[in-house]
């Protein structure tokens, strides 16, 4: 479902990506692991559609679409998610607030009836509860105010109350404590399903001893050095990056 | 520099003042030349620095005529004060209230040359004082019906609230129709000790009016004023408070929000001058500007020698929502007590762009995502209104203004 082909992207001139190729089949998970500086967020942001990367060559197809020539919300109403490594924090916008006006403008564009109030509130109470997020942190300013983990595990709570098709989960692991993590990996994996696809990027394997994906890809200096199974996260792991990026050279 | 004054608009002003001046109550000559002699601000005044009122000068305008028949809209079934083109409206009115009966040439106010000329030319005005505690809202309206000949609607207004009372009052300045006019008002306030006032003003002018409003305030001994102001309406607007904290342990909150668009021009500006110790003055105003508009902020302070523990804080934040959106800021603070606090700050930027692409990458669209920053922006000085009816009034307005504005 998601193509990349030789993917050329900069930053105020300076190139990031140089000729990145993945291939995403529907019901994959794959991570995309690497070392700092390697492009990971440029990859998570050029998916999702943030301004300021400019594409200097190769595309992104999405179910045989251009996805790089929409905006932000046509890929999210596409199906496209991005868990962010750092949700922003939006004073005065309240998070059920956000929550519902997201949920309806996706089901809006699928050309499904809104919720009301009272049914959103049921949809996403259950949701929490499942990701341990009480009542008190969905009372809030969206994000503001949040842990680390309260930050992370609301993201899990819009991936699970939006379903995406192609979920991209960027650094999600970082800023959790071990049980946080295990919660977060419970409702991704719950996610798993033949009609959804997602990214896992992430610097350390740990999150990929929860989830266990189908194929890893190393990522270095903007491409895609090595790609295997989900033992070559335990091989990263052991060895460390170095191994790989010297065999590269 | 008779020439530049006269040129200035005076005359016809002096026609006008001649033609209703046996009609008014008390001495007005006094007023008026004070006016006179300083004709309308342009630029080369410092506290109209930026708001420069050559073009106002430069119109004619007709005093405003009582209207008994206008039918006025009111937010709320509670007890209310009406008054239209500047004339209390008894049949409306259903709160005991006092009329102004003509100019004490109070030393001070009159330095300003529209209060002048407003102490020149106002035909009426409550007088509202409130000695016990109410807890139900007053609803003021000052309505103006627009007209061809350019009305101005001129009145002055006293609310007095005597130790021991507490009061809400919501005052609205609304249009009954469309095209120019100009409104020159002053609402005194003066909270003796230990009273309290709520005060909110919604000003929804109409899009050709001017509207320039003074508030004169005197705190007493811990006396408490809470004054919110939300702007929308008028091509051009000014809101003034001078306030003069005279009494010990008062306690001073200013807030303002304002949503302009097009080629609108807003103006808060407030001089608080601690004369008293151990007061504390708040100011936080907050504007979305999109357009062409301009929003000016001048927040004065002045802590008088003596006035130890003055605890002064004043905010400006302004949300730039187009390239040619402008805002004019100028605290000054002016210190002349040892042991104070006083602060003041000052953003000015456009929409967050990291927020803007976290709604827009959940799915929400662009101008939908721009609207629930800038109403997120603004709900900080909305969240302190308890009235239910005033907040929805405000609300709506900042959806008209996210349609055309932002």
């Amino acid at each position: 479902m998601l193509e990349i082909r030789d993917l050329h992207v900069s930053v105020e001139g300076r190139a990031i990506l140089n000729g990145l190729d993945l291939s995403v089949g529907l019901g994959e998970i794959h991570a995309v692991m690497g070392p700092n500086g390697s492009g990971k967020s440029t990859l998570s942001y050029i998916l999702s559609g943030r301004e300021g990367y400019a594409v200097d060559r190769g595309e992104a197809l999405y179910d045989g679409r251009d996805l790089l020539a929409l905006e932000p919300e046509e890929r999210a109403a596409a199906g496209v998610f991005l868990a962010f490594q750092y949700p922003v924090e939006i004073p005065g916008v309240g998070t059920m607030t956000f929550l519902r006006t997201a949920l309806n403008a996706l089901r809006r564009g699928r050309g499904e009836d809104e919720l009301d109030a009272m049914q959103f509130l049921r949809v996403v109470r259950e949701k929490a509860r499942a990701l341990g997020i009480g009542e008190d942190m969905l009372k809030r300013a969206l994000n503001v105010g949040f842990s680390g983990g309260e930050k992370k595990r609301n993201e899990m709570l819009q991936l699970a109350l939006l379903e995406p098709r192609l979920a991209i989960l960027d650094e999600t692991d970082s800023g959790l404590d071990i049980d946080a993590l295990k919660v977060v990996a419970e409702g991704v994996n719950a996610l798993r399903s033949p009609d959804r696809a997602m990214l896992i990027i992430t610097h350390y394997q740990r999150l990929l001893d929860h989830i266990v994906p189908d194929r890893v890809h190393v990522l270095a200096k903007g491409r895609i050095l090595r790609s295997g199974g989900s033992e070559l996260a335990r091989e990263l792991e052991a060895r460390g990056y170095t191994d790989i990026l010297s065999e590269a050279a | 520099m008779t020439t530049r004054v006269e040129s200035s608009g005076v005359e016809s002003w002096r026609e006008a003042f001649e033609s209703i001046r046996a009609a008014l109550p008390g001495e007005r000559d006094v007023a008026f030349e004070a006016f006179a002699a300083r004709g309308f601000p342009t630029n080369r005044v410092e506290a109209w620095k930026y708001t420069s009122l050559r073009p106002l000068a430069r119109q004619r305008f007709r005093p405003a005529e009582p209207d008994r028949d206008a039918v006025v809209p009111f937010l709320n079934a509670g007890p209310r004060i009406v008054l239209v083109n500047g004339f209390l409206r008894e049949d409306l009115t259903t709160v005991p209230v006092g009329r102004w009966a003509g100019p004490d040439n109070r030393a001070g106010v009159e330095d300003e040359a529209l209060v002048a000329l407003n102490a020149a030319m106002a035909g009426d005005g409550y007088v509202l004082t409130i000695a016990e505690i109410r807890d139900e809202p007053i609803e003021i309206v000052h309505a103006t019906v627009p007209s061809p000949t350019g009305p101005v609607a001129q009145s002055r207004n006293r609310i007095v609230i005597a130790s021991g009372g507490t009061a809400r009052v919501i005052e609205r300045h609304i249009a009954l129709g469309k095209g120019a006019y100009f409104v020159n008002g002053v609402t005194e306030v003066e909270v003796q000790a230990g009273g309290q006032l709520h005060h909110t003003k919604l000003q929804e002018e109409g899009a050709d009016a001017h509207h320039l409003w003074f508030m004169p305030v005197q705190l007493d001994r811990d006396a408490v004023l809470e004054s919110a102001v939300f702007t929308f309406g008028a091509r051009l607007s000014r809101n003034q408070i001078e306030a003069d904290i005279f009494g010990e342990g008062a306690t001073l909150a200013l807030n303002g929000a304002y949503a302009i668009a097009g080629r609108q021009l807003a103006d808060h500006t407030s001089r608080i001058e601690h004369r008293a110790p151990g007061a504390t003055s708040r100011q936080v105003y907050k504007g979305a500007i999109g357009g062409q508009a301009r929003g000016v902020f001048q927040g004065h302070i002045i802590v008088a020698e003596g006035a130890q523990k003055t605890d002064g804080q004043q905010l400006n934040r302004a949300l730039l929502l187009s390239g040619r959106a402008e805002i004019d800021a100028k605290p000054v603070l002016e210190i002349y007590a040892d042991d104070v606090q006083c602060s003041h700050g000052a953003t000015a930027g456009d929409i967050d762009g990291d927020a803007l692409f976290y709604l827009r990458s959940r799915g929400i669209p662009a101008n939908s995502a721009r609207g629930l920053l800038v109403r997120a922006f603004l709900s900080e000085i909305l969240d302190e209104t308890p009235e239910d009816a005033l907040r929805r009034a405000v609300e709506d307005r900042i959806d008209a203004f996210l349609e055309v504005g932002a």
